[in-house]
């Protein structure tokens, strides 16, 4: 900045105080509001800059599209919220009262068109007495049909702000932590607990959504600790902390859940503070903390509630307690003539303050019918005018408060003698009372109780261990109590750690200054009826009156719940942290209950709304899951293979040549296949070693067929049921010795298998001495297939290959290219195969051996497409394919595989008379009477076609394919009574009117003896 | 004859070493290193089956640890408690002679070893932010008195399973994965570093 900013800045921001306030003068941040540019310093947040600037008017409203300005301080503002930045490193609704200011900061205004200051939308406004509560409802109910053609134009008119039109190009965080204690807020009572406990050697986190610390007291002037300044005592706190390697202090972060047994989310804005050029390379932009604490202390403060009045939304009609954070935090004063408008004592520190400053406090407009209290007697002393017993019975002024009507109030509230004065002012402050953040004590299922004499509800009994609420959020509203009650709670946190925290040597020294008394009135009456010649609005947010209010009563809702859904109050993205306690009043009075009779609308996270990338952490693009690749994968990418995703594997699909598509490649690999000899990777197949004396007994109990006879050294395909009955998994099991077996899984079902196995030893077997280890990544397997497999393989194994000696459906150890390894001679293909499994750490090395070594009989990489081919050809099924979890082994024509002398999972359920009905869809085989064309996956099959629909469909396509070992097109289908059906014609009709004869036929295309698998 | 072939570690195509740099040269955030080859072995068995636990400390020149999560060493063995009745013996490089010498100790129990060092990979973290590192995709406090050194836990990493070891006082963990898993999990970590820096160190 150069030299001469300060005074340029003092010129530019009219409104700003020459001293005093937690900004540095001495540098000056430019900024753009819509279409002006402006100036503030840094401390500043939008909210205070836009006021020193003399800016009130930020936004139109929700529904009516009323000016509004800036309300409060803190993150419970309603109306000052605007759009941050450009598309797309924009952001809609940021509060202006927590955007921290940094130099080229860019905001515009939301909700309005063309502009903020002319907005079309205003005609809401006029039209409002035709736009009650429930409005939308009671409108677009009737014809259903339009509703489509309704909510288009309902939401090109509803929302606030902005999405983003591209990707978020930031990128963010989440974390785990772990703490002793927590404390959530760090102003006096906080900081306080936080100290106490960590002298005692607590670890702690103090969470503070403001990027100071101090709370309450970053707005008070006067306040002392230990006579001399309260900040003093801050800094020395924070100091202190800070130097302490088991305290971690979270500034810029909101706590905005709470969750059983003291777990908690915590969102943490790291880099939205600086200038993007100035926000470090590898800094997440948010972070999300899912923390686990063994103690929580919320020192969440309270909130000011507004008085609700006629016409009490115009700009410059602000929180007492805000108009006195700008004042002292921020040296800026939002106004010249002032009138605050209170029930309670409170509104006075802030008319002394602006007084203090300078402002010229019109009149002190009191609910109460005598001024009293320590700070009402210090307004008389120092000359204010005071009008007690009086109302603030309507406002003035076209875009910001101009002037304002007084009047006597009625002994009971309900009415006003006269219409009163008028009083010029362009700030009016109101403050109804205080409202505890109780926020995280009731997401925690926390009770609360009424206070009467505060009017309002304080935490009562916490449902957690270990949780306290200390502070004003606790009702402890003086700055003593609030020390002192900070104290006892870090050493009662402490010492429930079994930590000791001793007494400090002196009881810090404060002023303990309560708000009482204070007179509460939930909706202050006029000269004109609620609803009539102005509005009262209780959720600014929203636009919601006190009027819709009473309509959603007359109209005969009761629960509070049930009239904040038809209102919308407390709905916006503020969720009534104003407005809440306010309409509960209004609802208790009308209702004639007393107010904790009507209850709360029910607390729930978040606090204030939180990012999606927050959530999302580092859950996207390539991290948003696991790419699980075997160790040959780099071989298949070097070699041109396109993949495919099998659950989380991504597998070789297939290996396309220069000008090869999918058809045509596939059946160059299943030609190859057939004729010489192919390789492929089958390392996903999952494994699972079974080892102990009863490990044969768990096979029998979980497959279908019997074990107990299995030879060590040979192989046997088995059939998994689940408890239903219908076919969970398949897969070829061997014995390995007398006491261990390898079981092999479909690659999606090895986890989901495994779980199974050990569910039922776990929980129904736990006699069987069996254990189960996974083993799926401890071998890379390659599968040799084809004529020429055997040649090829027994160039580099030490083992005799001939049938005689290596059977089908057996397995032996032996070496492959002087690597140890297993090979089984199974075979998906219908060929003559063998499964090799080597460490997986040699995968890659084997298998180029074994592809340098097979080079000179064309051995042909295949992928998993001409392997579901290959295997269809032979009829064999895939599980989640041919299957979908209502399919039984009769269903698939597998008979054969079940045994009907032992008990296994699922049997029981095949003895259901629904099992035998010869209706259930069963798996056949389709040939197309035109061989050429190729039936899609999935396509409906009927008996005949008709003119009226639904056509009855009578089974479904599960796997088509053009074989050219058939040269013809194969279909496998699940239909309706399937095997009565071998040899008649079914139809698949397709998209367009087109309809394909199809005849049923054993499932069977190719090498139907068997030969080739055995040769 | 048979040829000498290569052994190829799980994050082999990522090219680390030529990518490492010296410790002292890792700066204050997060060491990364892909560690060489172990053998491992899955075991199993009753730890109240007297053949059982002496039949394990014969061939580990160490009594079995029986509380999950501690961890057993004699010479180059360690034996991490993963769960009730289950063990992971690892060290040196010779995974079936380890298997071997097990089997042949347990004979006649009711036991169970497999071979597992081929299906694993282990990532080192190490530095003054490896445990916050390591905090944002798991769950478990890596705070010094909740997981001392000479501990282990199974837990996740963001969405995959994992078992950290804390071998010794230093700020650095062991992360052992399934070898298909170590892409994703070299990636995340690399990535969660990202703000403290992060440097390649030798395996």
């Amino acid at each position: 900045m150069a030299q001469s900013a300060p005074a340029a800045a003092r010129s530019s921001q009219p409104f700003r105080l020459s001293e005093g306030g937690r900004i540095d003068r001495s540098r000056s941040l430019t900024f753009r509001f819509d279409d002006r540019e402006l100036t503030g310093h840094p401390g500043d947040t939008l909210a205070s800059a836009l006021l020193a600037n003399g800016v009130h008017l930020v936004g139109r409203s929700f529904k009516y599209h009323r000016p509004r300005g800036i309300v409060t301080a803190g993150a419970e503002e309603p109306n000052a919220l605007v759009q941050v930045g450009r598309d797309p490193r924009t952001e809609p609704n940021v509060r202006a009262t927590q955007l921290e200011l940094f130099d080229g900061l860019g905001v515009s205004s939301q909700n309005r068109w063309p502009s903020l200051e002319f907005d079309v939308g205003g005609v809401n406004n006029l039209l409002s007495r035709f736009l009650p509560a429930g409005f939308y409802y009671k409108t677009f109910m009737w014809p259903a049909a339009a509703w489509e053609t309704y909510e288009k134009a309902i939401r090109q008119a509803a929302g606030l702000g902005l999405a983003p039109s591209k990707p978020d190009p930031d990128h963010y965080d989440k974390t785990f932590a772990h703490c002793d204690l927590l404390v959530v807020g760090a102003g006096p009572a906080g900081l306080s607990a936080a100290l106490t406990a960590a002298r005692a050697g607590a670890r702690v986190v103090v969470a503070e959504q403001d990027f100071l610390l101090g709370g309450d007291l970053l707005s008070d002037r006067t306040a002392k600790i230990d006579g001399r300044p309260a900040l003093e005592w801050v800094a020395e706190a924070e100091a202190e902390l800070r130097a302490s390697d088991r305290v971690r202090i979270l500034t810029r972060t909101i706590c905005f859940a709470a969750y059983d047994h003291n777990f908690f989310a915590l969102h943490e804005r790291v880099t939205d503070h600086l200038a993007p050029a100035d926000r470090p390379e590898g800094l997440p932009r948010h972070r999300l903390w899912k923390l686990r604490t063994k103690q929580a202390i919320f020192a969440t403060g309270a909130i000011e509630r507004p008085l609700v009045f006629r016409d009490n939304d115009r700009p410059g009609i602000l929180l007492a307690s805000a108009a006195r954070s700008y004042l002292n935090r921020w040296g800026v004063r939002a106004g010249s003539e002032a009138v605050v408008f209170t029930g309670n004592d409170s509104g006075y520190a802030t008319a002394l303050d602006l007084k203090a400053v300078g402002v010229r406090v019109n009149a002190v407009v009191d609910l109460r019918a005598a001024a009293e209290g320590p700070l009402s007697e210090a307004a008389k002393a120092a000359g204010l005018r005071i009008l007690a017993g009086h109302a603030v019975t309507g406002t003035e002024g076209d875009k910001r408060i101009a002037r304002l009507r007084a009047a006597p109030l009625d002994a009971d509230g309900k009415g006003v003698r006269g219409s009163g004065q008028e009083i010029a002012c362009d700030l009016l402050v109101s403050s109804a009372g205080w409202s505890p953040t109780v926020h995280l004590h009731c997401q925690a299922k926390g009770s609360l109780a009424w206070d009467e004499a505060h009017a309002c509800y304080l935490p009562d009994r916490s449902m957690q261990k270990g949780q306290a609420v200390i502070g004003s959020a606790a009702g402890a509203f003086g700055l003593a109590s609030c020390l002192a009650g900070g104290e006892a709670a870090g050493r009662e946190a402490a010492g429930a750690l079994g930590l000791e925290a001793k007494a400090s040597r002196k009881k810090t020294q404060a002023e303990d200054r309560d708000f009482l008394p204070m007179r509460q009135l939930y909706c202050v009456p006029s000269d004109k009826p609620l609803g009539q010649g102005g509005k009262h609005f209780v959720d600014q947010q929203n636009d919601v009156t006190a009027a819709d209010l009473l309509l959603a009563l007359r109209e005969g809702y009761r629960s509070i719940e049930h009239v904040k859904r038809y209102t919308t109050t407390g709905m916006g993205t503020d969720q009534g942290k104003l407005g809440n306690l306010n309409a509960i009043g209004i609802v208790a009075e009308r209702l004639g209950l007393p107010l904790p009779e009507v209850g709360v609308t029910t607390y729930r996270a978040p606090y204030t709304p939180v990012s999606f990338g927050a959530f999302a952490g580092r859950d996207v693009d390539a991290l948003l899951d696991p790419v699980r690749t075997t160790p040959i994968h780099s071989w298949h990418e070097r070699n041109g293979a396109l993949f495919e995703d099998v659950g989380q594997w991504r597998r070789a699909w297939y290996y396309p040549k220069a000008g090869e598509d999918l058809h045509r490649a596939v059946a160059r690999e299943v030609a190859a296949t057939r004729e010489t000899v192919g390789i492929m990777d089958a390392t996903t197949l999952g494994k699972i070693e079974i080892v102990g004396p009863d490990a044969a007994e768990l096979l029998n109990r979980v497959y279908t067929n019997a074990w107990s006879k299995l030879e060590v050294g040979r192989c046997r395909y088995g059939l998994m049921l689940k408890e239903d009955g219908m076919v969970m998994d398949d897969g070829v099991t061997s014995r390995l010795a007398e006491d261990r077996f390898l079981m092999t899984t479909t690659t999606g079902n090895a986890a989901p298998v495994l779980a199974h196995l050990e569910e039922w030893l776990q929980t129904e077997w736990p006699d069987l001495e069996v254990f189960l280890t996974s083993v799926t990544e401890q071998f890379a397997t390659m599968t040799l297939s084809g004529p020429n497999a055997r040649k090829l393989l027994a160039e580099l194994c030490d083992l005799d290959l001939s049938t005689e000696a290596f059977p089908h459906m057996s397995w032996q150890e032996g070496s492959v290219a002087g690597v140890p390894a297993r090979i089984f001679r199974i075979s998906f293909t219908g060929e003559l195969s063998y499964e090799i499994n080597v460490p997986a750490g040699h995968g890659l090395s084997v298998w180029q051996a074994l592809y340098r070594h097979g080079e000179k009989y064309g051995i042909t990489p295949y992928g998993t497409e001409a392997m579901h081919v290959l295997r269809a050809e032979k009829g064999f099924i895939i599980v989640g394919q041919e299957t979908d979890g209502s399919v039984t082994p009769l269903d698939l024509g597998m008979d054969w595989i079940v045994s009907k002398k032992k008990d296994f999972i699922g049997r029981r359920s095949l003895s259901r008379s629904d099992m035998a009905d010869s209706g259930r869809k069963q798996l056949v085989g389709l040939l197309t009477q035109d061989p050429k064309v190729v039936l899609p996956e999935g396509g409906a099959l009927v008996e005949a076609m008709r003119d009226a629909t639904p056509v009855p469909m009578i089974g479904h396509v599960t796997s088509s394919y053009w074989s050219p070992n058939c040269e013809r097109s194969i279909a496998l289908a699940l239909v309706k009574g399937g095997r009565a059906r071998l040899g008649k014609t079914v139809l698949c009709p397709l998209e367009g009117g087109k309809t394909v004869p199809c005849t049923v036929v054993e499932p069977l295309f190719f090498d139907k003896e068997g030969d080739r698998l055995r040769a | 004859m048979p040829e000498i072939l290569e052994h190829h570690s799980a994050l082999a195509h990522l090219g680390l070493a030529a990518r490492a740099v010296a410790t002292r040269d890792a700066g204050q955030g997060v060491g990364l290193a892909e560690a060489p080859y172990r053998a491992a072995v899955n075991l199993r068995g009753r730890l109240d089956d007297a053949g059982f636990a002496a039949g394990a400390e014969q061939a580990l020149g160490c009594a079995l640890p029986a509380e999950v999560g501690a961890v057993a060493t004699a010479g180059e063995l360690s034996a991490l408690a993963l769960g009730p009745g289950e063990w992971l013996v690892v060290g040196g490089s010779d995974g079936p002679a380890l298997r071997a010498r097990l089997l042949a100790a347990l004979e006649g129990v009711f036991a169970s070893v497999v071979e597992v060092g081929q299906q694993y990979a282990t990532i080192r973290i190490a530095g003054p932010k490896a445990a916050e590192t390591l905090q944002k995709g798991c769950p478990l406090d890596f705070d010094a008195a909740a997981f001392p050194a000479g501990r282990c836990a199974q837990s996740l990493l963001s969405k995959i399973d994992v078992l950290v070891w804390k071998r010794s006082e230093e700020p650095a963990f062991e992360v052992t994965v399934r070898r298909s898993f170590a892409d994703y999990a070299w990636r995340w970590l690399h990535d969660a570093a990202r703000e403290y820096g992060v440097a390649i160190l030798a395996g």
